[in-house]
């Protein structure tokens, strides 16, 4: 299975010249303890002919280990799984929540779909275009904060509302953003930066699968960190 | 005849029939209101899995994820069991219409509610196995679901042999990555299978043929928490609300210049007039209706005059032009440019465009363009006859429906409000500058619905 990794590779390495970070910082990454124990895990949750669908939880667990989908990553994904590269490619593009590129240490993100729009979602946006300088998808120069427009985050009852990091922050006013923007850059350690694995991986307590065949025909269940057997 | 003990609070509140803010999550929350005694009676020996599947049909339910397609009906669709390919169930949580938010709050409020409707499905079905698609950027939704499946499991609600019946329920937590289109089922069940959310040209549908090329049943979180007062009340019991073509009740997610916007559950045909006046407490102060998108933003919009008239239900959304989709209720309020409103709309439909079809990959580009020219002021005489033209031929043209999607607002936003777009081609400017009306400071006409609760705050 290892050939798989081959596959596609030529593609990757075109992308990673046209990137503008190079090299790749993720050359020889490993994923750590946690987060193989948890892609053993994963392993259990499908059938054992359709591995692939690993690919979407085991790309977010390793954009939250090594920060963003670089090349290398897409790469490393494509081999623990495994499957070709080009399958784990195809999923990094399609998806808005893996990042192709770096990204700062605090990603806002805003609404500005109708129901925020509505609701001040623009004048939201251009309010921290102003304060950090820089525009819509870019990033400010220190690396701390990265600005986005985002599509409908499921939060138009308590608009204008931004995503940062993981975490929604609603009904804000602009005193709020100029709070919680502020009080960012004075603590950067304000939210963990561990890693947390269980968002975004799938979760579930584990059960067994038979070799071949299908999910459910089980009754051995497997012990999973964190979890009793059942 | 009632299964199990369901308490049904207020008048018709089957789903949040909880303090709404109170800490109704936690699995000892929910048994303390009847929970898990519905799913205990039914494997028990209250229902054959036949007769529940009668149930869920005779109740009328119809899919709450926007198509409204009977959900009984759909689960007839499977072929006889089979024991080489397992039935697969998969609840459909990648809620992305703009305008929705009730999926998560069942979530984030009543998981185990959700966890419990999973185990009656798959029972009625005869699957052992759900996957629960949670949209990536709904974290604590996620992490709610994630803690409810441990807790079903450890309390053995989920897991092998549940309370002695001989079956089994296992439910997997799966997350997306950002992409509006896998909440169209076919596009989700490509995407669990680690794909593009490309959806799939039908037949095969999935009941014959869906995720890992098992039977499957793709419904929504809402429909599958509906499951639960069926099993309870029996389908008669759950047409105690609503008409013939729409049982039940419903959840509406109502934002926009409302007092209390926020996730309501009220009986099917319920008057907008109420839901806008009582529930939500009216329009802000000094801001009047101006227009309506009833149910997500990918229905058709209706000036103040129709909404005012509509019922909440699917006859009464369709006999005023407008369809009642997933319940996303989006308020307009006056002083809002419509232009502006749309082209906002196009933009996220050109870029959720999947890409496959050539309709919807270029149709949603072009129809953004053009109407961001007549925003901007760039448009010339043709244009907006242009923009419907395109637009009408987008429709039924594709595999999946976001096409239709993209159309319907940008054909219902030109014939209720062509004069405005006019006044955009003869002004060759936006009369509103550009902009919304600024009601960030107008807010504060009632407290905000949402609780505070540790998962929403991170800063103390």
């Amino acid at each position: 299975m290892s050939t798989h990794q081959e596959i596609g590779g030529g593609d990757v390495d075109r992308e990673a010249a046209t990137l503008q970070y190079n090299p790749d910082p993720h050359d020889g990454i490993e994923f750590s303890d946690a987060a193989k124990q948890r892609l053993e895990w994963l392993r259990t949750r499908y059938p054992k002919d359709h591995q692939r669908a690993l690919i979407l939880p085991v790309l977010s667990m390793a954009q939250r280990e090594f920060g963003w989908c670089s090349p290398k990553v897409v790469q490393y994904v494509a081999s623990v799984i495994p499957v070709p590269v080009i399958q784990v490619e195809e999923v990094a593009t399609f998806y808005t929540m893996y990042n192709k590129k770096p990204i700062g240490r605090w990603h806002l993100q805003v609404c500005h779909n109708l129901s925020c729009s509505l609701m001040g979602a623009e004048i939201v946006l251009e309010h921290i275009e102003t304060k950090l300088d820089i525009h819509r998808g870019e990033t400010t120069s220190d690396g701390q904060f990265t600005l986005m427009g985002a599509e409908c985050l499921g939060s138009c009852g308590t608009a204008p509302m931004m995503q940062v990091n993981d975490h929604y922050h609603e009904n804000l006013t602009l005193q709020d953003v100029d709070d919680l923007i502020d009080k960012l850059r004075a603590e950067p350690d304000l939210e963990s930066d561990a890693p947390n694995l269980a968002f975004g991986c799938g979760s579930g307590p584990s059960r067994a699968l038979p070799q071949d065949g299908p999910v459910l025909t089980s009754g051995q269940g497997v012990v999973v960190p964190g979890h009793g057997a059942h | 005849m009632a299964v199990g003990t369901y308490p049904v609070v207020g008048e018709h509140l089957t789903i949040l029939n909880y303090e709404r803010g109170s800490e109704s999550w936690p699995l000892a929350s929910y048994e303390s209101r009847g929970g898990y005694s519905v799913a205990k009676a039914t494997l028990g020996g209250s229902y054959q899995p036949d007769d529940l599947l009668g149930e869920v049909k005779a109740s009328g339910l119809r899919g709450r994820g926007g198509a409204g397609f009977p959900t009984g009906l759909k689960w007839s669709f499977l072929p006889p069991v089979d024991d080489s390919k397992p039935r697969q169930l998969v609840v459909n949580a990648d809620e992305s219409e703009p305008g929705t938010f009730k999926d998560r709050v069942i979530m984030e409020e009543n998981p185990h509610m959700l966890l419990e409707g999973c185990v009656l499905s798959c029972y009625a079905i005869r699957s052992e196995s759900t996957y629960i698609y949670i949209r990536g950027e709904y974290v604590p939704a996620i992490k709610r679901m994630t803690a409810a499946v441990e807790e079903a499991y450890a309390a053995g609600h989920l897991g092998e042999n549940i309370y002695g019946s001989g079956f089994n329920c296992h439910v997997t937590v799966h997350s997306g990555a950002g992409a509006y289109i896998c909440g169209e089922e076919t596009g989700l069940i490509e995407s669990l299978e680690g794909k593009k959310g490309q959806p799939r040209i039908k037949p095969p549908f999935p009941a014959v043929e869906g995720v890992f090329r098992y039977p499957t049943i793709v419904n929504n979180v809402e429909s599958i928490t509906a499951v639960v007062y069926i099993a309870h009340a029996g389908g008669q019991g759950y047409r105690a609300w609503g008409t013939e073509k729409s049982a039940g009740t419903k959840l509406y997610s109502v934002s926009g210049p409302v007092k209390r916007p926020g996730v309501y559950e009220v009986p099917m045909a319920y008057p907008f007039k109420d839901l806008l006046n009582n529930e939500c407490g009216g329009m802000l102060d000094g801001v009047a209706l101006k227009a309506l998108i009833v149910g997500g933003s990918s229905v058709p919009v209706v000036n103040a005059e129709t909404a005012l008239k509509i019922n909440m239900d699917y006859e009464s959304c369709e006999e005023h032009g407008t369809l009642l989709g997933s319940g996303g209720v989006i308020v307009i309020g006056e002083g809002t440019c419509m232009v502006r409103s749309l082209m906002v709309l196009l933009r996220f439909y050109h870029h959720e465009s999947c890409g496959q079809c050539t309709p919807c990959r270029e149709g949603t580009g072009w129809i953004e363009r053009i109407c961001s020219r007549i925003e901007n002021g760039h448009a010339s005489d043709g244009d907006i006859d242009e923009l419907y033209r395109i637009a009408d031929s987008m429709e039924l043209r594709t595999i999946c429906t976001l096409a239709d999607a993209a159309a319907w607002p940008t054909k219902s936003f030109i014939e209720v409000f062509r004069d405005e777009f006019e006044e955009h081609v003869k002004q060759g400017k936006c009369p509103h500058g550009n902009t919304f009306p600024d009601h960030l400071n107008l807010r504060g006409g009632g407290a905000p619905q949402r609780r505070e609760d540790p998962e929403h705050a991170f800063i103390a």
